[in-house]
């Protein structure tokens, strides 16, 4: 699955976000917890007011007000029904207009009030925990009328009776809802644990009763909210109305969709925006965001690189396109950290994949360097871990207090060079001859384990499942007709005595894309694939046509190793570790076939390795510093035990028009599309 | 009235090719009287069609007139000039080509002058009338088409009226204006041009083959058809033909011509009864005549020359078994066959261009018997 | 006037009904054949599999082919094109607003392709051979041999990118202050509007055009040659007709019937340059709408396009029938045949 096509669904927007000093990259905030509720008791917090005087830091003045930001993207929105749309496109649009109990720091990724004041949560050791918490008054949506309990109890309601796709697993805990009969406003019932409660059910997209009542929670899908007007001081806009920032003012989602913004939005003025480091409080200060959709994406890059059609566009530059935005006068590019990951993922099930210490050495020859530097110039960064460096509360260097992607620990698998850009394939055998992986423990010096290796022991303290090897690894002369043919290979592996093409009856397979959709990863694959070669291990490429990689992956067991990319992975760990590792999400024995499931690679599954416990833990742990240290946990134990080879990271290369706008935030994930909304409410008028 | 409706002085007519130019017409001079009948015949490629073009400029896009004078007595009065202006003071204007005795030479005419001549003053009747008619329109109208480009400020419906009349006239059920020409039989359709040649009441008609393509019995009726109208529009008709039995049922006069030179011309009547060229005795022997009755047709042997490369001498001469050392240095004047026969008369009636003239009897006499015709193949 | 008996439409229109039946069939199928489904691209970290499941049996995507194709069948004939589940929306709202824009670019192309095209052909034709000719004749193949988005890129990179006249996006302008030849919007009168699409159709219908008035003009230019020298022409030309009369009422008119039959054939080419051309201008068409749903295997958008499409052609097929008989007097469809 490329980028592209994992990007269509996009996780919940942000909108709440102010930036400071423009487009300076913000540094990212260490893992501070909000303390979030701890146990039983009741401890309010986010209690802040609305003030009303402008925002902005000591020594910088106002910023002007007005102007109309001009964006490009190259699909169209697919509707803007909040309840029926998981169109990464549609959510730009709709995350300018809805409005969210809690909003996100998008540096920090601290949960912050918003249309909710406060909140709590009570009785987390019954297993059943209350959850209370206080509506902003004073507020109203889009369409002027007043925010009150009801609505928030209408939302929850509907949601839970129409239990749309998106939401379903959010509401799904919810027992009830109802208003509190202490000096709460509202009081939620959990059926379980939620260690992410504040991020996910006090974050549901919130709807006015008055408009949404009519609408069926059985055919809710077919609700066309652009079809339903309203009228603002004589100015007629278009639905959904909602608690957010911006109105519909044009809704033509073949051509150009336009959000006018409130004079009267204050959610961005809170307290912990104004003390917000980088973030500007008061946006957002535009008059409108106007969307021109273009049809391609060569029409999308011209529209900004030749044409000045457009301010800045969804996404990224292409990267044959990154020179010609870096001579552009009055453009520059703003980078920003991934939401994902670039993987290739094993198929646990498939002798010897189902071995750690072969799924380790896998990664030994895996020419890193050449993928970053010579291959993609820069444009992405070394990955080790499933959640990316931006992500920093749930990478496990954060527990020792370590450097992002420079402790040794999270370099274990790196390629293993002999001389540059050449594998030390003596060590490597040596390796998988002694039968020892890396399994958590310390392995330095004397107890090295991959020679010329040294590695000092898991950051977060866990260990690999397989503590020895499950086969016997040895070498001989070449048997398998792939090998054969191989200039300079002299040996070829044997496990347990026999080839691995005896053993499955073919070489391994390795899926890849159509070289003509991935010349970049089809070039790398090459690489690899004469290194494993070279190694002795039988391997065969295997192209997948179009679309049908996950079809193959999903309904068949014996793929080998396939490459794909996740996106819009939650800052939280845990959920997304759970969608992507949890043995739930595997076939099971009779599943093959018939359905699919994002843990392709079986991890987890009957007599294989698995996080499952840690990540349940994880996803039940109410408390925010508890919770993010049991997912590091979980993080490190998926890197020791490799069902996943984490390539690497992409650094979004966003090109922006700084001749009219300033403002521009740099260094939070996803600058360009995911995390777009944080940039339209700090872009302002240049001075 | 001048003395002649067509005069043709030494007509050249060349043709450009990549090689060297051809001359399809090569010094031609005929002349065709008011109301008379004159015919043209020899076999395909002697240039009587080229020349018979010549006369309204429809030579295709390589040819023109190199030489020669075309004079026309037709009433010319108007012509429609490149802007479109009708110029009536021709005859006034002295770059006209017209000379004393009021005839015109049309060679020298500029082709928007020429326009105006074709079908009102020169008709013409294509070799394959049969297809031309144009099957996109009614038959009526492409008559009506004829009428009120020459006539301007015609009404349409006296135009319509007059089609129809005129269908009616050869014999066309006035209704069938409104049909088109695939819903004409083979012989309709040729009556329907004949009947269109008439619109404008032409001085002259040229008739290229009429007959090409018909059974014999319409062939006949065909040729009636145009005899009767004739008579009734007091036209006079180029008939160009190969078939010279065609000639002698029709033609007041005529002309016989071989290689683009013109062999013989004369009466019909002279022609046919003192033959004086043996290419005019030849043609004679290769088709039926309605006259008189020929045990067998023997076909001039070899085949006509190529115009490319004509010889210096007589253009027969390889084909004809009478040519002497003569015949091989040039090609033969006219000479008045009257005169040569000792029976000059003041007006030349007849001539033919041969060598052997003063031999003529014996021809004659040879070139009845099959055998001549027949050694000389062995040649 | 056309010899076309309402027995003989009747009888087209039944074979026509089967046509498209058959065109529908044959989308489904090749659909369906294609690897994947929608459902593929809803797979992300945070999409429960229960809810793509869910989604799978909304549509009927595991239900066995031969159900889905009944479905499919019985609910078009009665006019239900159902929902798009990329789109989010009814199908038939994604045609009713598309196909318009695309029949203004395509009805536009194949207007000024097939006027330009048989008027170039007739004067090549009757001039034929002479450098006039040569030169256009090996100007227009070369156009022919071009693909059409290399021609449009070409023609944005000069009229937009460089000289800045023309809008490379859209069918008209989006915004009251968009750059455009225009005044504001508020004082937009009809033909103010109608202006300003001439101007954005400009670049695609001149990209299109580019190409597709050729197979118009090699037709028209060989027919026309067989015509100058046919005996009706000569006939013309002996009534003392004008040279634009001859050419244009006597050899054009007949040289023209076969450009109707090769007029079926730059049906689908303009259509499928259509396609592409509106791929690279942004046009919001059809065009856009087939590549996109196709990729992403939107069965019930793609189908649905594909079916407009083939009744498109079907109705430009009868359309093209009843033009011969007006052509060609000897062509009738008088018979029930």
């Amino acid at each position: 699955m490329s980028d592209d096509d994992t990007t269509a669904t996009s996780s919940k927007r942000r909108p709440f976000l102010k930036a400071g000093a423009g487009a300076v990259a913000v540094s990212l905030a260490g893992c501070t917890g909000d303390g979030g509720g701890e146990g039983t008791e009741t401890e309010p917090q986010g209690t802040e007011e609305i003030t009303e005087s402008t925002p902005g830091e000591a020594g910088e003045g106002d910023v002007p007000e007005g102007g109309s930001f001009r964006f490009g993207m190259s699909n169209p929105p697919e509707g803007v029904n909040p309840m029926a749309t998981s169109s990464s496109y549609s959510w730009t649009v709709l995350s300018e207009i809805m409005g969210y109990g809690t909003a996100l720091d998008p540096v920090t990724f601290d949960v912050q009030p918003s249309a909710y004041t406060d909140w709590t949560v009570e009785n987390v050791d019954s297993g059943e925990p209350d959850v209370y918490f206080n509506i902003r008054e004073g507020i109203t949506w889009s369409d002027g009328e007043e925010f009150t309990v009801d609505d928030v109890l209408f939302t929850y309601n509907f949601i839970m009776e129409a239990n749309p796709g998106r939401y379903a697993s959010t509401v799904a805990p919810i027992e009830t809802v109802e208003e509190a009969d202490n000096d709460w406003d509202v009081h939620l019932k959990l059926a379980n644990p939620v260690g992410t409660y504040d991020s996910q059910q006090l974050q549901l997209p919130l709807l006015p009763e008055h408009r949404w009542s009519d609408v069926s929670p059985e055919d809710f899908t077919e609700y066309q909210p652009q079809e339903n007007t309203y009228e603002v001081d004589g100015q007629e806009y278009l639905g959904p109305v909602g608690l957010g920032p911006g109105r519909l003012s044009r809704y033509e989602p073949d051509t150009s969709v336009e959000i006018e913004y409130r004079d009267d939005y204050t959610l961005n003025d809170l307290e912990w925006y104004q003390e917000h480091e980088n973030l500007r409080a008061g946006g957002p200060f535009l008059d409108n965001v106007r969307i021109n959709i273009y049809g391609s994406s060569d029409a999308l890059q011209q529209a900004f690189i030749s044409e000045d059609a457009i301010d800045a566009l969804y996404g990224s530059v292409l990267p044959a396109n990154i020179p010609d935005v870096e001579e552009k006068e009055g453009a520059r590019i703003v980078t920003g950290s991934d939401t994902g990951y670039a993987h290739y993922s094993f198929e646990m099930r498939t002798t010897p994949f189902d071995d750690t210490i072969f799924r380790q050495a896998v990664g030994l020859v895996y020419d890193h360097i050449y993928w970053i530097n010579q291959l993609n110039r820069g444009t992405v960064q070394r990955g080790a871990f499933t959640m990316p460096p931006g992500y920093t509360a749930v990478r496990p260097e954060t527990e020792i207090d370590a450097e992002i992607n420079e402790h040794p620990a999270s370099k274990a698998f790196d390629f293993l060079e002999d001389q540059p850009g050449v594998p030390d394939y003596a060590s490597i055998k040596e390796f998988l001859q002694n039968g020892v992986p890396i399994t958590g423990e310390s392995a330095e010096g004397d107890n090295q384990v991959i020679p010329g290796r040294d590695y000092p022991g898991s950051m977060t303290g866990v260990t690999t499942d397989d503590m020895e090897a499950r086969h016997e690894y040895t070498w001989d002369s070449v048997e398998s007709d792939i090998l054969a043919d191989e200039p300079g290979v002299e040996e070829e592996i044997r496990v347990n005595g026999e080839t691995i093409t005896e053993i499955n009856g073919e070489p391994l397979q390795i899926l890849m894309y159509p070289p003509q959709d991935s010349p970049l990863g089809t070039q790398m694959l090459e690489d690899w694939v004469s290194k494993l070669k070279a190694l002795g291990i039988p391997v065969e490429r295997n192209v997948m046509t179009f679309n049908t990689m996950l079809t193959e992956v999903y309904t068949n067991v014996n793929f080998g190793a396939f490459p794909m990319s996740w996106t819009n992975l939650s800052p939280f760990g845990a959920p997304s570790l759970e969608g992507l590792f949890h043995s739930s999400q595997a076939h099971g024995p009779d599943e093959i076939g018939e359905t699919d499931a994002n843990n392709a690679m079986g991890y987890g599954t009957e007599g294989l390795p698995g996080a499952d416990d840690l990540i349940d833990e994880a996803l039940q742990t109410m408390d925010t510093e508890e919770r993010n240290a049991v997912a590091r946990q979980a993080v490190e134990k998926i890197y020791l035990d490799a069902p996943s080879q984490i390539n690497s990271h992409e650094i979004p290369q966003w090109p922006v028009n700084e001749a009219d706008f300033e403002g521009y935030v740099g260094g939070i994930p996803s600058p360009g599309d995911s995390y777009v909304s944080v940039q339209f409410s700090q872009i302002h008028q240049a001075e | 009235m001048a003395d002649h409706l067509l005069e043709i002085n030494d007509l050249n007519v060349r043709y450009r090719m990549d090689g060297p130019d051809v001359h399809p017409v090569d010094g031609v001079s005929l002349t065709v009287d008011h109301g008379e009948t004159f015919g043209l015949v020899g076999e395909s490629g002697c240039g009587k069609t080229t020349l018979a073009k010549s006369i309204i400029q429809l030579l295709d896009s390589n040819g023109d007139v190199e030489s020669g004078e075309i004079w026309f007595d037709g009433t010319l009065p108007a012509w429609t000039d490149e802007r479109g202006e009708v110029r009536r003071d021709v005859v006034e204007d002295p770059q006209y080509p017209v000379r004393e005795d009021g005839m015109t030479n049309l060679a020298e005419l500029s082709l928007e002058q020429i326009r105006d001549v074709r079908w009102r003053n020169v008709a013409l009747i294509p070799q394959s009338a049969l297809n031309a008619l144009n099957p996109v329109y009614k038959v009526g109208d492409q008559i009506v088409e004829a009428i009120t480009r020459h006539e301007p400020g015609t009404d349409v419906e006296e135009a319509r009226g007059r089609a129809r009349d005129l269908l009616e006239r050869v014999g066309i059920d006035r209704e069938r204006a409104d049909d088109y020409a695939h819903e004409f039989s083979g012989g309709m359709k040729q009556r329907a041009v004949i009947a269109m040649s008439m619109a404008c009441s032409p001085d002259l008609l040229i008739a290229d083959e009429p007959t090409t393509a018909l059974d014999v019995i319409i062939q006949d009726r065909v040729l009636d058809e145009i005899k009767s109208l004739q008579n009734e529009f007091d036209v006079a008709m180029l008939i160009v033909s190969h078939d010279i039995s065609v000639m002698a049922e029709t033609c007041d006069r005529m002309g016989v011509m071989y290689g683009g030179k013109m062999m013989e011309s004369g009466t019909t009547e002279s022609i046919f009864e003192r033959t004086a060229n043996p290419y005019t005795l030849g043609l004679r022997n290769s088709f039926p005549t309605v006259e008189e009755d020929q045990e067998q047709l023997v076909s001039i042997p070899g085949t006509p020359p190529t115009l490319r490369d004509p010889n210096p001498g007589c253009r027969f001469v390889d084909r004809c078994p009478f040519a002497v050392e003569e015949c091989r240095d040039s090609h033969p004047p006219m000479y008045d066959v009257d005169r040569a026969l000792g029976e000059a008369t003041d007006e030349v009636a007849h001539e033919s261009a041969c060598y052997r003239l003063d031999d003529l009897e014996q021809v004659q006499e040879d070139a009845a018997k099959e055998e001549t015709w027949l050694q000389q193949t062995t040649h | 006037m056309a010899r076309i008996s309402l027995r003989y439409l009747a009888y087209r229109l039944v074979v026509s009904y089967f046509v498209i039946l058959g065109i529908m069939t044959l989308a489904f199928l090749l659909l369906r054949l294609m690897p994947g489904t929608f459902a593929d691209a809803l797979v992300s970290p945070d999409m429960p599999r229960e809810a793509r499941e869910a989604i799978v049996e909304q549509y009927g995507l595991n239900e066995p082919l031969w159900r889905q194709y009944l479905a499919f069948m019985v609910n078009y004939q009665t006019g239900q094109f159902g929902w798009s589940p990329t789109y989010g929306t009814e199908v038939w709202s994604l045609i009713e607003r598309r196909l318009p824009r695309t029949l203004v670019l395509f009805g536009a192309s194949f207007i000024f392709g097939y006027i330009i095209g048989p008027l170039v052909g007739m004067y090549l034709g009757w001039w034929r051979g002479t450098k006039r000719d040569k030169s256009v004749f090996a100007a227009g193949l070369v156009a022919y041999s071009m693909p059409a988005f290399w021609i449009a890129w070409l023609l944005i990179w000069l009229f937009n990118y460089e000289l800045g006249w023309l809008p490379s996006s859209y069918m008209m302008s989006q915004y009251p202050d968009d750059p455009s030849l225009l005044a504001p919007f508020e004082q937009w009168t009809w033909w103010r509007a109608i202006v300003d699409v001439l101007h954005h159709i400009a670049l695609p219908l001149f990209s299109i055009i580019s190409v597709g008035w050729v197979g118009a003009m090699l037709v028209m230019r060989t027919q026309m040659n067989t015509v100058v020298d046919s005996d009706y022409v000569y006939l013309a030309k002996a009534k003392g007709l004008s040279e634009r009369t001859v050419m244009i009422k006597h050899a054009a008119r007949n040289a023209l019937i076969p450009v109707a039959t090769q007029a079926i054939v730059g049906v689908a080419f303009i259509i499928d340059g259509a396609v592409i051309i509106e791929y690279v201008f942004s046009w919001p068409g059809m065009g856009a709408l087939i590549v996109d749903t196709v990729l992403r295997r939107d069965y019930p958008t793609a189908q649905a396009v594909f079916f407009i499409l083939g009744v498109l052609i079907v109705v430009m097929r009868l359309l093209t029938d009843i033009a011969y008989t007006y052509l060609d007097p000897r062509i009738s469809f008088e018979g029930g045949e």
